[in-house]
């Protein structure tokens, strides 16, 4: 048996018994020494001139006779070496062991690969090297490819030792709009290697090949990451190959805002888009443009020094209601890698923005309805705002999904039915503020909050701390010290605890005993908000004085202003706009004929989409968000919603990992030994050199023999 | 055995009506020949007058000399004799050689230019003397001028056999003593072997006062070396065997001959020895056309006597 797949491997093209041909460079020689037997005789009379004659020449009959072997030899060797390339590039790369393996090749699709250089991007180079991989097999050889993107699929799904289905599938990989998550490529290595264990038999050993550009966003090491590596070096080679090249030098769009953040018809409103410079170059005159609907509105021009970043703003306003859509663009192509010079908004203007002031108590929600709409011209968002004042035992009545925001105004007796609305309402987009006072909450209403509410702090002398004014509500009081909101006396307070569990949840505004004043969270597509004192200078029947002075503060209106839009925009500002490969959700009337919606992508194809019920609420769930762009749902000639997917922008940045520093990331043990990392091989292939020598050679071993006098023998 | 008819082709004997084989030098005769003789008596030409000395013979005053002069002269003649053509044939194994089987070899060409020389010898009534030699005289015929000598002669050469290498100076040595009477020797050999030998023993040729004519014959094989594949010569006359490829020596080994070529005709001319270089595959006419035409151009005045 073995026997036999010997001859069968001397004979099997390409393949490392192909280098023992370089035998068959031995063959000059012996038919040189096979010739010299094969002779004439005759008798010769004047031997002692023959003798003279080769004494005479001898010595140089002998160089052109070794000249000839030589020539002949080298030709042999030139054309095995040219032959056995892919082995001999196998066993430069330290592939060449014995036995039959799996290769598990993992391709970085991140939008970095994208950029160009010498007319090919980083993932044409990634995947001419994985298919230079795949040429330089050995028969039984199998494969798995992995398409590394923050999803990572495993494009060939059962590892196959057939070439042409692995080069299809290198080939049907092309570049994404996505980042690419370190850790969830090795569980899809894992995965690939244990089911080519479970499948594949007679594997003798494994690799896993990481085609990247080692950009620092997507080789983010934390420990788990570094866990998952030692774990992997341990059961495979791992061989990172560095396809990328030394341009660092990148301007994105990397974010985009609106102020304000609710918008209203006629409303004029601010764009601000943030751009940045990366690498070691400074940017002059970068025209930046500004597109509203798909119609240019106006462009300006920034500069960006070194590494430096640089806001424009545009000013516009909103004729119309509905949903519209904003691009800010770079102009022109001031950098090789465009994809990220842009940056898109779906922005909702509103004709009205209708608030649901519950109040637990009577005249509890009066101060904040009058904080909303206090009935001034002076403002147009205030002109939009409409408090709609209801009693507590109301809430049940509301048609939640006409209302941009609900304050719970000292309500407690919130039951199960109600708080499960209000969590659908929140779940939905809506923004849902609680303002607490002495009430006992129920316990739905306690599960509906990001906090433990506790008893009252005892009667005392508190004021806010605004805790630098970070966040977005506070932030306009930067500067503003006199607006009074740190002189807000507080007398009393609930202690509030953020639930572990909610860890996203911000304190907005604290005491200056350190206990949260007020805490927001986000819950699905809404936002919750929880304030520690009533914003109400009514108070209840057994209390004795108003808690705080808040409402009677100049800060209370704009506190109340920024509250709400900041919870009522949740719907649309964060719903609506999203990055790559995050869910799109919108809600969908349930009582509507239709099931299914037709989605328009950024490139001009549709998808259809089946509508579904979440939580006894309908939904429309768009998962297949993988690029930039607009998206636009609709049924039946309707438009229902509209989403702006934008880049991840840590991605534009193009510092790579120092491809040193990889193997010092596992720390200790065998597993560094079994890492090797690598820049790819250029496409220069040194066959074709070889053959053209030999050919060379060939030219002149016929004139060598015809000077000797002689053609092959 | 070579059939003696060949040598004695009737096309090429009437291509050699005509010749005539002259001695250059001095010789001496038996008969009244044609060639100059070192003797002096009545019946040859006046040449030339002496002083009379004590002693001298009177008869050979020039007495209408002294009457014109009052001083007494002699008469000295020149005297016309016959010619011995001693033919000096190499039956060494070197002159079995046949490079084309169509071909004569050397020895059969060296026999029939012998035997044609002793034609024109004996037919112009001069005597001629047949050795064959290796690395000795093997057999001598004594000179005769007997046109019957002929026949014998070819019998001889078809009688002899190639046995040893050729030792020419030693022979020419023994040929020196054993040819006693001065006449022209004519030596027919590839003349492959030392050639300071071969000088040497030609010179002792001509202190004997032997008029010496070297036919080097060689076969064409020889002179061309137009070998082209791997050949092993198998040397003759004992010499070793060479395995080589002759298109990659071809021109070392014919600047080697040449030089050997040069090297013998250069001795022999200095010697004053006729030297011609003749191929196996030349028509013999020809050859001797201008072996013996160069003879008659050649012709010079009778040194003086012994």
């Amino acid at each position: 048996m073995f026997f036999s797949r010997l001859l069968l491997a001397a004979f099997e093209f390409i393949s490392l018994p192909m280098l023992g041909w370089l035998a068959a460079g031995a063959l000059p020689w012996l038919i040189y020494r096979w010739n010299r037997r094969q002779h004439r005789t005759t008798s010769w009379a004047a031997v002692d001139l023959l003798l003279t004659a080769v004494s005479r020449s001898s010595r140089q009959v002998k160089l052109r006779q070794w000249l000839l072997i030589a020539v002949r030899t080298a030709i042999v060797v030139l054309v095995a070496l040219a032959v056995a390339e892919p082995v001999i590039r196998r066993w430069a790369r330290g592939s060449g062991g014995i036995g039959r393996s799996h290769t598990v090749i993992v391709l970085d699709q991140s939008y970095s690969m994208g950029l160009r250089s010498s007319n090919s991007s980083r993932l044409d180079r990634a995947k001419a090297e994985a298919r230079q991989l795949v040429e330089s097999r050995r028969r039984g050889d199998v494969f798995s490819v992995v398409g590394w993107t923050k999803s990572t699929d495993n494009i060939l799904g059962r590892p196959t030792a057939d070439p042409s289905l692995v080069l299809s599938a290198i080939g049907s990989l092309s570049q994404s709009e996505e980042t690419a998550d370190l850790s969830v490529a090795f569980r899809a290595v894992q995965a690939a290697l244990k089911r080519a264990e479970n499948e594949v038999p007679h594997l003798d050993h494994s690799n896993v090949v990481f085609l990247s550009d080692l950009s620092q966003n997507t080789w983010q090491v934390g420990p788990e990451v570094q866990s998952q590596l030692e774990g992997l070096a341990k059961q495979s080679r791992l061989t990172v190959i560095h396809v990328g090249d030394d341009e660092r030098n990148n301007v994105a769009v990397v974010d985009l805002t609106i102020e304000p953040t609710l918008l209203s018809r006629g409303q004029k409103v601010s764009f601000s888009a943030t751009l940045q410079g990366f690498g070691d170059k400074a940017w002059e005159d970068i025209e930046v443009e500004l597109s509203v609907d798909w119609r240019f509105v106006e462009s300006q021009q920034t500069s960006l020094s070194e590494g430096g970043v640089a806001a424009v703003r545009f000013d516009h306003q909103f004729d119309g209601e509905g949903s519209h859509t904003v691009l800010v663009s770079v102009a022109g192509e001031v950098d090789s890698l465009p994809i990220d010079n842009r940056r898109w908004l779906v922005v909702e203007v509103r004709p009205q923005l209708r608030v649901a002031c519950i109040a637990g108590r009577p005249r509890a929600a009066d101060d904040v309805a009058r904080a909303l709409a206090p009935g001034s011209q002076s403002d147009d968002f205030m002109q939009t705002i409409r408090p709609e004042i209801f009693s507590g035992g109301r809430l049940s009545e509301l048609d939640l999904k006409h209302y941009d925001a609900v304050f719970l105004c000292s309500v407690s007796d919130l039951n199960q039915h109600e708080a499960d609305r209000l969590a659908r309402f929140v779940q939905s987009g809506g923004g849902l503020t609680v303002l607490l006072d002495g009430q006992v909450l129920t316990e739905p209403m306690g599960h509906l909050l990001p906090v433990i509410v506790h008893e009252a702090v005892p009667i005392g002398e508190y004021h806010f701390d605004a805790l630098e004014y970070a966040h977005p509500i506070v932030e306009p009081f930067r500067g503003n010290e006199n607006a009074g909101l740190l002189k807000v006396a507080v007398m009393k307070y609930r202690r509030l605890t953020v639930k572990q569990e909610y860890r996203s949840a911000e304190t907005v505004l604290a005491f200056g005993t350190g206990d949260p004043a007020l805490v927001v969270d986000r819950r699905g597509l809404g936002r919750v908000a929880v304030m520690a004192v009533p914003c109400s200078l009514t108070i209840r029947t057994e209390e004795k004085s108003p808690w705080s002075s808040f409402a009677m503060s100049p800060s209370y209106l704009p506190v109340m202003r920024e509250l709400f839009a900041y919870i009522g925009s949740a719907r649309w500002l964060e719903g609506q706009n999203l990055q790559v490969d995050q869910t799109a959700t919108c809600r969908w009337d349930m009582s509507r004929p239709e099931t299914q919606v037709a989605v328009r992508m950024p490139d001009g194809s549709e998808q259809v989409l089946t509508t579904q019920a979440v939580e006894n609420q309908g939904m429309i769930l768009l998962t297949d968000t993988s690029q930039s762009g607009i998206y636009q749902v609709s049924t039946a000639g309707e438009q229902i919603a509209r989403f702006a997917v934008n880049l991840d922008p840590r991605e534009s940045d193009l510092a790579s990992l120092d491809v040193n520093d990889l193997p010092a990331i596992v720390a200790t043990g065998s597993a560094s030994s079994s890492i090797e990392v690598r820049t790819a091989t250029s496409d220069y292939s040194f066959a074709p050199s070889l053959l053209a020598c030999a050919a060379v050679l060939l030219l002149a071993e016929l004139a060598l023999a015809c000077w000797l006098g002689r053609g092959w023998q | 055995m070579t059939n003696p008819s060949t040598h004695l082709d009737p096309a090429i004997l009437a291509k050699l009506q005509g010749l005539e084989l002259r001695a250059r030098y001095i010789v001496d005769g038996f008969q009244s020949g044609r060639h100059r003789s070192s003797h002096r008596g009545q019946s040859v030409e006046f040449t030339e007058h002496r002083e009379y000395a004590a002693g001298d013979d009177l008869r050979y005053v020039d007495w209408k000399v002294f009457g014109k002069t009052d001083k007494v002269y002699l008469k000295q003649f020149e005297a016309e004799t016959n010619l011995v053509c001693y033919l000096l044939v190499d039956i060494s194994e070197s002159m079995l050689y046949r490079g084309d089987p169509n071909l004569l070899s050397k020895l059969e060409y060296a026999q029939c230019l012998a035997a044609a020389i002793a034609y024109v010898v004996l037919r112009q009534r001069d005597s001629v003397s047949l050795a064959t030699f290796d690395d000795q005289l093997r057999d001598l015929m004594r000179e005769s001028g007997n046109p019957a000598h002929l026949h014998q002669l070819v019998h001889l050469m078809s009688q002899s056999e190639a046995i040893q290498k050729s030792d020419l100076g030693k022979v020419l040595h023994e040929a020196s003593s054993r040819f006693q009477r001065p006449g022209v020797v004519v030596v027919i050999s590839d003349l492959l072997g030392d050639v300071d030998s071969l000088l040497s023993g030609l010179k002792h040729l001509r202190y004997q006062r032997h008029e010496v004519i070297i036919l080097q014959v060689l076969d064409p094989a020889e002179t061309e070396f137009r070998f082209s594949s791997p050949t092993l010569f198998e040397g003759l006359e004992t010499q070793p065997d060479v395995l080589v490829q002759p298109r990659a020596i071809r021109q070392a080994y014919l600047a080697a001959l040449q030089e050997f070529l040069e090297r013998v005709e250069i001795g022999c001319r200095s010697l004053q020895a006729d030297y011609f270089r003749v191929r196996s595959d030349e028509a013999i006419d020809r050859v001797l056309q201008q072996v013996l035409g160069k003879g008659e151009s050649g012709k010079r005045k009778m040194a003086s006597g012994k």
